[in-house]
């Protein structure tokens, strides 16, 4: 017999005896194997014994689609809240550290607002009064900057 | 509940569906989740440790159902959604490669979950799921087929683009090579 025909006489054996094992119609290894396929057979044996395909409970099935339509709902909702944000001109949601500066930096320039007209006033003459209000005017403008600044990095894509 | 197992049974293909979800019917999904998830689910069994069956199962679902807006029927949904849990199995142990745990999860890991296996039936399904882990894409598909989607060798080589005897040819060497995995 040419090793081509062996092989596929193998082939066929191998492949029938599998059939066999897994309708159960197959407990042990065929006994006109020869050593070769012996070999084969075993591990057809071991893999059918140890690893079952076992059936899937009505039970467990509806069990995992509760938690698939419940998982499938978060994500929904994770959707939703991020689609807020990407409707401003696809920007990202801001992260907390990034909401928390903006934060600051508005409180800041709020403050310097109002800080600015009583430093404006405080002085007791003309002269004083003016440099301090040109003054404030740079604190304003500077706060002014560093909130647009700020703004756009809390939104800036990463 | 009788129109569902009615639906379940075929009654609708799974193009048919698949256009129905596209169309905003939840419904058609859940009926294709209850037509595929058995297959899904062995084909995971097979290969990932006990524990984890479940939430890589989920996985898979979750995924189809992002993705099948853009599934376009070039091949058909089973043979979509069997690429998919490849993919979601590949990225498991990518996952877990990277947490730096071992590949294998050790016995404790499915106590409790198998019902009626023994502690050696344990230790040998783990060896044996590491050995098929190691065979080529190839060699460990043809063994999934046959023994957890339980296909038969003319529909396997039907799912494989092949002639009956090159897949027989393809079984006998995946067996050869998972015995000798076995042997080292």
């Amino acid at each position: 017999m040419s090793d081509t025909n062996k092989n596929f006489s193998q082939d066929e054996e191998l492949s029938d005896f599998t059939d066999h094992v897994i309708r159960g119609q197959m407990k042990n290894i065929a006994a006109d194997s020869n050593e070769e396929l012996r070999g084969l057979e075993e591990t057809i044996l071991r893999l059918h014994s140890n690893m079952p395909s076992t059936s899937l409970e009505e039970s467990t099935k509806k069990q995992m689609l509760v938690r698939l339509n419940a998982r499938i709902r978060r994500e929904k909702e994770q959707y939703k809240k991020k689609s807020f944000w990407e409707s401003f001109g696809k920007l990202q949601a801001p992260s907390r550290l990034q909401f928390t500066v903006v934060l600051g930096i508005i409180a800041i320039l709020v403050v310097t607002m109002i800080i600015s007209p009583i430093l404006g006033n405080s002085g007791s003459s003309t002269t004083v009064g003016t440099a301090l209000n040109s003054n404030s005017n740079i604190f304003v403008a500077i706060g002014l900057i560093t909130v647009i600044i700020g703004i756009i990095w809390s939104v800036r894509r990463k | 509940m009788a129109d569902l197992s009615a639906s379940i049974n075929q009654e609708k293909s799974d193009e048919t569906l698949i256009q129905q979800f596209k169309d905003g019917d939840q419904e058609a999904f859940t009926i294709l989740y209850h037509r595929h998830i058995t297959n899904v689910y062995k084909r995971v069994k097979y290969i990932i440790p006990e524990a984890e069956v479940e939430d890589v199962t989920q996985e898979v679902f979750i995924a189809a159902m992002k993705s099948l807006g853009s599934f376009r029927g070039d091949s058909q949904f089973a043979t979509w959604l069997r690429t998919l849990t490849n993919h979601k199995v590949a990225e498991f142990y990518r996952k877990r490669t990277r947490k730096q745990e071992p590949q294998f999860a050790p016995l404790s890991d499915g106590f409790g979950k198998m019902e009626g296996s023994t502690s050696k039936m344990m230790e040998e399904r783990v060896y044996l799921q590491k050995a098929l882990s190691q065979l080529p894409d190839n060699y460990r598909e043809v063994i999934i087929l046959r023994f957890a989607e339980d296909l038969q060798f003319n529909e396997i080589a039907e799912q494989m683009n092949q002639n009956i005897e090159a897949t027989k040819s393809l079984f006998r060497r995946a067996i050869i090579a998972l015995r000798n995995q076995l042997d080292e």
